[in-house]
């Protein structure tokens, strides 16, 4: 009975810590305003493996073409095992008063010292509102 | 006198009652407790692919013989999340004429929290909360010729997005 109660515990430790260890980009979507003609966007990337790993940061428009960032904090890095980044990112509005954007936190991952043939990206919607002063 | 004493009496008594017993008069005020879980969505891709060959060496393909699907685990906390696989229009390795008359497809399937099957890559499919494992297939075909010999790897893009 006492070995089934540590067993339950157990997976209950892992049930609530498993997900937080998991994470990978977030917030998954947000919403931002700007008086300027640039908006700021703010996400937090973690290395979901147990080897140190490099994350690119991309940056798409909502058609999914790669655009350019007016500055970013950390476009490539090498994050340790499970840990995570604050990424900051300035993006221009390019004329429009609302833009949709996508953050991708990209890993090749290496494995063991082997490469795995394709890519994992988790990815963040930007929705940024042009604010106007009457 | 005695009656003025008296009076007075009664009232620093009465005065003494109403100040104890204004604190139980007071109003219950409840404290509000907030707390928020930001939406998350992981990737970690496991097991990579294999490309088999066909016999006449038009295609390569991870469900042709010798072929292996790539897998990976996404992990959502929130009812947000959506899942594509993004194909590639050209091999990261292989020979010169790798890319010529080459045409790119893939496709998943979803185990776990979410079910689904044969899925073709750029479709988008929502996630339940929770542990999905998805398999993924990618093929290339020569429309003219063959795949001539040497080491071929293209890499398609498992991808995990907001909805």
């Amino acid at each position: 009975m006492r070995q089934c109660w540590a067993l339950l515990c157990l997976l209950l430790i892992w049930a609530t810590t498993s997900v937080a260890h998991a994470q990978s980009i977030s917030p998954l979507s947000q919403n931002v305003d700007s008086f300027g003609d640039t908006f700021l966007a703010q996400v937090e990337i973690g290395n979901t493996y147990a080897e140190a790993q490099k994350s690119e940061i991309k940056l798409f428009d909502e058609n999914w073409n790669p655009i350019e960032a007016s500055y970013i904090s950390n476009a490539v890095s090498r994050l340790g095992p499970k840990s995570k980044m604050s990424i900051t990112t300035m993006l221009p509005f390019d004329g429009a008063r609302q833009r949709t954007v996508y953050i991708c936190n990209s890993i090749l991952p290496r494995i063991r010292g082997v490469g795995v043939t394709y890519r994992g990206e988790a990815c963040a919607k930007v929705i940024a509102r042009k604010l106007k002063l009457d | 006198m005695k009656r003025l004493s008296r009076i007075k009496t009664t009232a620093i008594s009465a005065t003494m009652i109403f100040g104890l017993s204004t604190p139980a008069m007071a109003v219950d005020q409840g404290i509000t407790f907030t707390g928020l879980i930001t939406e998350q969505c992981a990737v970690l891709l496991g097991v990579p692919g294999t490309l088999g060959v066909s016999p006449d060496q038009t295609i390569l393909s991870s469900e042709e013989s010798g072929g292996n699907a790539g897998t990976a685990i996404v992990t959502t906390n929130g009812l947000g999340s959506n899942i594509q696989v993004v194909v590639p229009t050209s091999f990261a390795i292989g020979p010169a004429s790798a890319d010529d008359n080459v045409t790119f497809a893939g496709d998943y399937d979803l185990s776990g929290s979410t079910i689904l099957s044969d899925i073709v890559g750029s479709t988008t499919s929502a996630l339940s909360l929770g542990v999905t494992t998805i398999s993924v297939h990618a093929s290339a075909t020569k429309t003219t010729g063959t795949f001539e010999a040497g080491t071929y790897q293209m890499v398609p893009i498992v991808r995990c997005l907001s909805s």
